[in-house]
């Protein structure tokens, strides 16, 4: 049982504010990811959460009560950091098994509760080893287990992957999706990995310069941004103004079909993902054209920067064929062209 | 090399370490030795007899004087130099340089200034010629050692493993007493030992503030000494030194086995 919710959290260090005006709520049983770069003060709000930072504004409720006045071991938060920060004086069932020494179980039960959890997080066997022990990979599954033993009613994971070789953090993402769906524990998990987002949780918060700016469905993020900065973190290019005519973009380079295009004479801004735009051999039907510039080989794709008309318009392709100085013609597919909302004072200005 | 040869590198450090103790032993155990002889000309146990006989009773109760105020002295400079400590090595405070100079300020101070100072105000306030009085002067010197080793020991410690400890479920408690206590613990040793040392070994300090009413085994060492009996000298040294010797031993058999732990 654990629904989190922040109600217009305002955070910050000394004179220093942090984050503004932070809403949202993670459902009892949900993973969500918290996302966005280093510095956007994703470990201020997991602090806040567990009560290590006060709050300045706003409330904290877990299951619909405020737990603002709460010290931070009545919370039924637990946090896990980014370092395993196992005590280095106990072996790794004694470290397992703090939270529930703590709260006062008898020796019998806590080694039941630990060798099952031990268990689970597949470290049978290791109780009586030492810290420094185990690998790595196994400290920060003793670091889960530890907090996980507790039944928390909300689990936060602060970056617990990013100091694993990129090998293991693959297995371990799988592994912490894994023990999330069976334990359904109510987790926010931090990391400043849009991919790691995206396929880990089940719904992502993005955090940009202190404020939340969109939250959603992993989907929702990748291919409906709610503004350029959001598309621009999940490596959105193509940004043009446009203008609707008869459901059409306008664009200087040319015009599309558009799918979602609001009344005419709007002029939003538009973007395409640069994996989304096809090119083609010209031939000569009138299609938007352009002369490449550049390309680069990626590994898994070539990237195609493109001339048309004044604009650059960038192309992610699985095809490495495209030369320097080709005309080709440059098809954007209606259904993934995304016409950004107009913010209000835009939108007054552009029925003046 | 040490790793190769354990045992001739232990041979090394005794000897080196026990070699200044030879003489002494030597003289502790000579009836007569005159110059230039490299060895006494007649060995003897009148030394360790009036150590242990005449003067047994005056030894007893120094050794228990002195082992007394160590012990108090250490555990006072711990209560408020780990703390103090901990303040310095973990959180950034305006005046941080001042409070490092402040804490200095004795050990560069001579000693004897430092007593001599003290004792009109201890007259004053009624702790010249008391424990408490030489305590307190005892703490001028171990005091800034045990803030200085805290210092280094927090600078180099991790403060989130407390707040996970904390939404583990413990108390602020249980934290200070279950996680910070021993994760620092290696350190608060190696202080409180500092201290256990340097206030077993003060003597000009100890003999101004304590008048001659405090009689710790260095006041009644020079005592002896004075009395130009060296034998007598140098077994009474023996048993000043001996305990001292067996603290730090223990000690550092204990470290070297712990090491430090809790640093990042
Ligand atoms: N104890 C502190 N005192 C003062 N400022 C702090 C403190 N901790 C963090 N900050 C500042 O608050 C801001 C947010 O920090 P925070 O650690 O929450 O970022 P983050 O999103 O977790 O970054 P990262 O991905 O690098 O871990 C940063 O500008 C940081 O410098
Ligand atoms: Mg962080």
């Amino acid at each position: 049982m654990g629904e989190l919710r922040l109600e217009s959290l305002a955070l910050g260090y000394g004179a220093q504010p942090v984050v503004q005006d932070l809403t949202f709520s993670v459902a009892d049983g949900e993973m969500m990811a918290l996302l966005g770069p280093s510095g956007a003060g994703k470990t201020t709000i997991l602090r806040a959460v567990a009560g290590f930072v006060r709050p300045r504004a706003g409330r904290i409720l877990i299951d619909g009560r405020p737990v603002d006045h709460l010290p931070p071991e009545r919370r039924a938060v637990v946090m896990v950091f980014q370092k395993a920060l196992l005590f280095p004086f106990l072996d790794v069932a004694a470290n397992i098994g703090f939270g529930l020494k703590m709260q006062g179980l008898d020796a019998g039960a806590i080694r039941r509760r630990v060798a099952a959890v031990m268990e689970l997080t597949g470290l049978a066997g290791l109780g009586r080893r030492k810290v420094h022990e185990i690998s790595g990979g196994q400290q920060q599954r003793a670091a889960l287990a530890r907090a996980l033993v507790l039944q928390p009613a909300v689990l936060l994971l602060d970056e617990p992957l990013s100091s694993l070789d990129a090998n293991l953090r693959q297995q371990m993402r799988e592994f912490v999706q894994q023990i999330q769906a069976e334990t359904r524990v109510t987790t926010l998990f931090v990391t400043h990995d849009q991919s790691e987002a995206l396929m880990m949780s089940h719904r992502v918060s993005l955090l940009l310069d202190g404020r939340l700016r969109q939250t959603g469905t992993p989907r929702q993020l990748f291919y409906r941004p709610a503004d350029p900065a959001v598309a621009r973190f999940f490596g959105g290019e193509n940004f043009f103004h446009g203008r609707i005519e008869n459901g059409r973009l306008v664009t200087a380079f040319g015009s599309f079909r558009a799918p979602e295009a609001p009344g005419n004479g709007h002029r939003p801004l538009a973007t395409i993902r640069p994996e989304d735009v096809r090119l083609d051999l010209e031939n000569g039907d009138g299609a938007v054209t352009g002369e490449v510039t550049r390309t680069r080989f990626e590994g898994l794709a070539t990237r195609v920067w493109l001339r048309c008309a004044d604009t650059t318009v960038v192309a992610l392709t699985p095809e490495s064929r495209w030369t320097v100085g080709q005309r080709l013609a440059v098809v954007f597919p209606p259904e993934r062209v995304r016409i950004f909302p107009e913010p209000p004072e835009k939108r007054r200005e552009s029925l003046v | 090399m040490s790793r190769r040869h354990p045992k001739a590198l232990a041979a090394g450090i005794v000897l080196s370490v026990g070699l200044p103790f030879l003489p002494l032993v030597l003289w502790s155990l000579s009836e007569r030795w005159f110059f230039p002889g490299l060895w006494p000309q007649q060995w003897g146990l009148r030394a360790w007899q009036h150590v242990l006989d005449a003067a047994g009773g005056q030894v007893a109760s120094g050794l228990l004087q002195s082992t007394l105020l160590a012990a108090v002295t250490a555990a006072v400079s711990l209560v408020i130099g780990v703390p103090a400590g901990r303040a310095l090595g973990l959180y950034a405070f305006g005046g941080k340089t001042l409070a490092a100079v402040l804490v200095t300020l004795p050990l560069i101070v001579p000693p004897l200034s430092v007593a001599m100072g003290l004792h009109l105000w201890f007259i004053r306030l009624g702790l010249a010629e008391t424990f408490a009085g030489v305590v307190l002067v005892h703490l001028t010197v171990c005091l800034p050692y045990t803030v200085f080793v805290m210092w280094g020991v927090f600078a180099n410690y991790d403060p989130d493993f407390e707040d996970q400890a904390r939404c583990l479920g413990a108390s602020e408690w249980a934290v200070a007493w279950g996680v910070t206590l021993p994760l620092v613990w290696p350190g608060i040793v190696v202080a409180g030992l500092f201290s256990f040392l340097l206030s077993w070994s003060q003597y000009l300090s100890t003999l101004i503030i304590g008048g001659g009413r405090v009689l710790t085994l260095p006041i009644l060492l020079f005592a002896l000494m004075g009395s130009g009996d060296r034998p007598v000298a140098a077994a009474v040294s023996l048993v000043f030194v001996a305990p001292a010797f067996l603290v730090l031993l223990v000690s550092a058999r204990y470290l070297g086995r712990r090491g430090l732990m809790g640093v990042r």
